[in-house]
């Protein structure tokens, strides 16, 4: 614990001290080896050096469980079209992007037609044509192939190919996210393998590449090493060389060499800007911006530990909304804007970004009066050591405490700081709040593994939660009265166990259609009974981004994308 | 003694397999589950992380999960396939074992090297200047937590201090070689000497301290003094007579701490990136990578029986009172 701490304020010292020794913010070359990257930086080359704090298991992303995978991979890759940082789709290897105006989407959806940019060629100089579309498809619509990702293969009836450039994908329902249906990358046929073989493919670790980059050297646990992509599409792309990935577990090791100008970039600092900047001493800043990952407070409306995940009997203190409403009205939000979490947006919604962006006045904003009216109606009487006490409450036997527990998952500092300073806020009105993290292979573990999540057996659960730009499987499987977790349904995400017939009547509204202002109306709706009823509560928005070298340039941050997703435009002064 | 040999190792196959049960319910019994980041990744949906425990066989009965393992194991001598990256665990073991050996074992050969003599020496001048320096900086040694002294070390030889000649820092701050160059034996002892020293520091407190007390019993004992009282002189009493017996003690020391060889040294690999076992161990744990987990604590714990085994022959090397009969 002290040691997150303590290697920032020895780092600040030592760089006081030494500011002096270490003037010249050149050391890079120097560092990095003398086989001429040096000389390589003035022709517009060079290297980068990115820190990353665990080894991804393969550059296959339809294996990809953690998140670190597409992070890298996405510099092997080649996707159709890809999503910019205005959430807008654009074409990558297509030539443009299918819509029913350009004729690449048939009147009922269901055809959908891809045309490549002409002559493409794979990193190894073997023609990629809309046969690799077709073979993408026959792999990954094949469950023995162990893709994990859920992308809709399976709605996939046919895929022809006219000619070298032309695939005619005919699907057997409406897939809403066609457009990301090749978000990422065509799997080359001539160097794979066999579908049922994928995850033992020797292409996972060392892709033949459409990407800007191929991998020169995997030396595990250590570093992964990238060479530029001769075939790359774009031509003069990418500028950079190379691109070393350094694997480095410890953070403070990690701004070591941020701060000494030996890395570039570093994913997931894990620090606000102002810290994070001082503590690499000008040598690099933060990039940031809002990101995906939304803050949130699931309340459980069930009894805990009851041998019975369902949706009731109700929960002694929370299934009483009016102490959920008082929770919410105890929240101090704007503090936790300013203080706790300086540098994260404010989100009122699970619909806090993208094309069915919903943000809402919140029904219980911060009122402490409010709160401590709420509690005395609910049958909660303050006691002698500041903490209510049940004498007629709805669901609680009289005398029982007032109390309430945060989990959430351990290892993440920035967590750790809400949930005290909620317990500090809950305090003001007489609830007495406990923190109970877990260690994230429990907290998000599985029915079978007895997760207390899925069995129902928490509280409060805090942690953030994110969409992608196809909500609706997640959202109808956090908010559905269906997807309750039990031993039936073990992938149910209901973890509020909330019953509410008008939010599955919205779900299934944004379900039903591809109709775009329908489904953002329905989500709204949907938005705003959660706000009412809070099975759950949205408190911020995480920024997403990385410490970039003052010397990196061409980046942009993309809260849809990867580090690595705009990789072609870096530059190195 | 080959008799014993014999009856020692048939005696140790029940207990591993005792043993192995015994692993894989503990491993098991750690609360949480192998496809925790697959839950919280948006991109794949829940029925497809159904499909990924079936396909994993997480979803069948435990007993049949251990069957599974120990057929492998023993029929096909295959410790599986790491859930995470879907390797086999001992390809993963066999990269990480030489670059922990590398670590490990240098900073194991110079703590003996030097701890040795400088326990020795310590106890045959007791309360002298020396003896008093000895035990100061072991007493350092023992009671600074090594990844402070790790950091530290970063901090002073990397951040702090400039090579004078390239103007870049005066040693690199972790990793086996430097980045995008050619893999040199220098550069490796290059990036050897932070780790290394450190873990040394800490160990050679330890060990030095320990051989101390050895000898210092052994020095009051009557033999000594019959030695000494026969005219040898303090050189031959203390190397010859003493150093001897002191040692046995040291050997079940080292036999107990030899296994940790191939544990590896966590912290010093994490804090130096050092890509060795301690954090191949480290991150199946953390994200229950079953198989591996249970792979490199197998073998773990065959090391621990082997070393035993050994240090009970070495001491009828070195002490004629033993007898394997």
């Amino acid at each position: 614990m002290y040691r997150k701490y303590l290697l920032p304020i020895l780092l600040l010292l030592a760089l006081s001290l030494g500011a002096c020794a270490a003037p010249s913010s050149d050391t890079t070359s120097d560092t990095a080896g003398d086989s001429g990257s040096g000389a390589a930086a003035d022709s517009g080359g060079g290297q980068v050096i990115i820190i990353i704090p665990e080894e991804p298991a393969s550059l296959n992303q339809y294996l990809a469980v953690a998140a670190i995978v597409r992070q890298v991979a996405d510099a092997v890759t080649g996707p159709l079209a890809a999503v910019n940082a205005d959430g807008e789709f654009v074409p990558v290897l297509a030539a443009e992007l299918p819509t029913v105006e350009n004729g690449g989407v048939s009147e009922d959806f269901r055809t959908v037609t891809w045309k490549l940019r002409p002559d493409l060629k794979w990193s190894d100089g073997e023609p990629l044509t809309s046969d690799d579309i077709k073979f993408t498809w026959e792999t990954l619509a094949d469950p023995a192939s162990g893709n994990v990702l859920s992308l809709g293969f399976d709605l996939i009836e046919s895929v022809e190919t006219p000619d070298d450039q032309t695939a005619v994908i005919t699907y057997s329902e409406v897939n809403q996210a066609y457009l990301q249906q090749f978000l990422y990358g065509i799997l080359p046929r001539h160097a794979a393998g066999e579908a049922a073989d994928m995850a033992e493919w020797d292409w996972n670790r060392n892709p033949v590449s459409a990407g800007p980059y191929v991998v020169s050297e995997w030396n595990s646990g250590e570093s992964i090493i990238m060479e530029r992509n001769p075939n790359y599409y774009l031509e003069g792309r990418p500028y950079l060389d190379r691109l070393i990935f350094t694997i480095v577990p410890d953070s403070g090791a990690q701004v070591a060499m941020m701060a000494q100008g030996e890395a570039q970039v570093q994913i997931w600092p894990g620090e606000t800007r102002d810290v994070y900047d001082a503590q690499v001493a000008g040598q690099a800043t933060l990039a940031e911006i809002p990101g995906q990952w939304n803050m949130t407070i699931y309340f459980n409306h069930s009894m805990p530990f009851d041998d019975d995940p369902g949706a009731t009997p109700p929960h002694p203190v929370l299934g009483d909304v009016r102490v959920r409403q008082a929770i919410a009205h105890a929240i101090d939000y704007d503090t936790i804007l300013t203080d706790i979490s300086p540098d994260s947006t404010a989100s009122t919604s699970p619909f806090a970004y993208g094309w069915y962006k919903c943000d809402l006045e919140r029904p219980y904003p911060y009122d402490v009066d409010a709160a401590n009216a709420l509690l005395d109606e609910a049958g909660w009487v303050m006691g002698d050591d500041g903490i209510r006490v049940a004498q007629g409450a709805e669901y609680a036997e009289d005398g029982t405490r007032l109390t309430v527990q945060l989990e959430g998952y351990t290892n993440f500092q920035p967590l750790v700081r809400l949930e005290e300073a909620l317990v500090e806020m809950f305090k003001q009105v007489g609830i007495e709040g406990t923190i109970q993290n877990d260690d994230f292979s429990v907290i998000f573990g599985s029915y079978g593994d007895g997760a207390p999540r899925k069995l129902g057996n928490f509280d409060m659960l805090i942690y953030d939660t994110s969409l992608t730009l196809e909500p609706h499987a997640t959202v109808a499987n956090l908010y559905g009265s269906d997807a309750i977790p039990s031993a039936d349904n073990p992938a149910g995400a209901n973890y509020a166990r909330w019953v509410n017939a008008d939010a599955d009547a919205a779900l299934a509204t944004a379900g039903g259609t591809v109709d775009i202002a329908t489904r953002q109306a329905a989500y709204c709706d949907l938005a705003q009974l959660i706000a009412d009823e809070l099975p759950s509560l949205n408190l911020f928005l995480y920024t997403e981004g990385y410490g970039a070298s003052n010397r990196l340039s061409g980046y942009e941050v993309n809260m849809w994308g990867s580090l690595t997703w705009d990789v072609q435009n870096w530059q190195m002064d | 003694m080959q008799t014993y040999l014999i009856r020692r190792t048939l005696q140790s196959i029940p207990m591993l397999i005792f043993l192995s049960i015994l692993l894989f319910l503990l491993v098991r019994a750690a609360p949480g589950g192998p496809l925790a980041q697959a839950e919280r990744n948006p991109n794949i949906s829940a029925q497809q992380l159904e499909v990924l425990r079936a396909r994993l066989g997480l979803d069948q009965p435990l007993y049949i999960q251990y069957a599974k393992w120990m057929r492998g194991i023993l029929v096909e001598g295959d410790l599986g396939k790491s859930i995470k990256s879907n390797r086999p665990v001992s390809e993963l073991i066999g990269e990480r074992i030489t670059n922990t050996l590398i670590l490990v074992g240098t900073a194991f050969l110079i703590t003996i090297i030097v701890a040795i003599p400088l326990g020795a020496i310590s106890a045959r001048r007791q309360y002298s200047l020396f003896d008093y320096v000895v035990t100061t900086f072991a007493f350092a040694g023992q009671s600074v937590p090594v990844y402070w002294l790790g950091l530290m070390a970063i901090l002073i030889f990397y951040v702090a201090l400039d090579n004078p000649f390239t103007g870049g820092p005066l040693l690199p701050a972790g990793g086996m070689y430097t980045l995008g160059a050619d893999k040199t034996l220098g550069d490796l002892l290059w990036h050897m000497i932070l780790p290394v020293g450190t873990l040394c520091l800490a160990w050679i407190a330890w060990y030095s301290r320990f051989f101390r007390a050895g000898m210092l019993e052994v020095l009051n004992a009557d033999y000594v003094r019959t030695a000494r009282a026969k005219g040898m002189t303090e050189r031959t009493v203390t190397y010859v007579h003493a150093m001897r017996n002191a040692i046995v003690p040291l050997i079940t020391m080292i036999a107990l701490d030899l296994p940790s060889m191939f544990a590896g040294a966590l912290f010093i690999e994490t804090i130096f990136s050092w890509p060795g076992m301690g954090r191949l161990f480290w991150e199946a744990a953390r994200g229950r990578d079953y198989p591996v987990l249970l792979g490199v604590i197998l073998i773990n714990a065959i090391l621990i029986v082997v070393a035993n085994i050994i240090a009970d022959l070495l001491y009828g090397v070195v002490d004629p009172r033993v007898r394997y009969d």
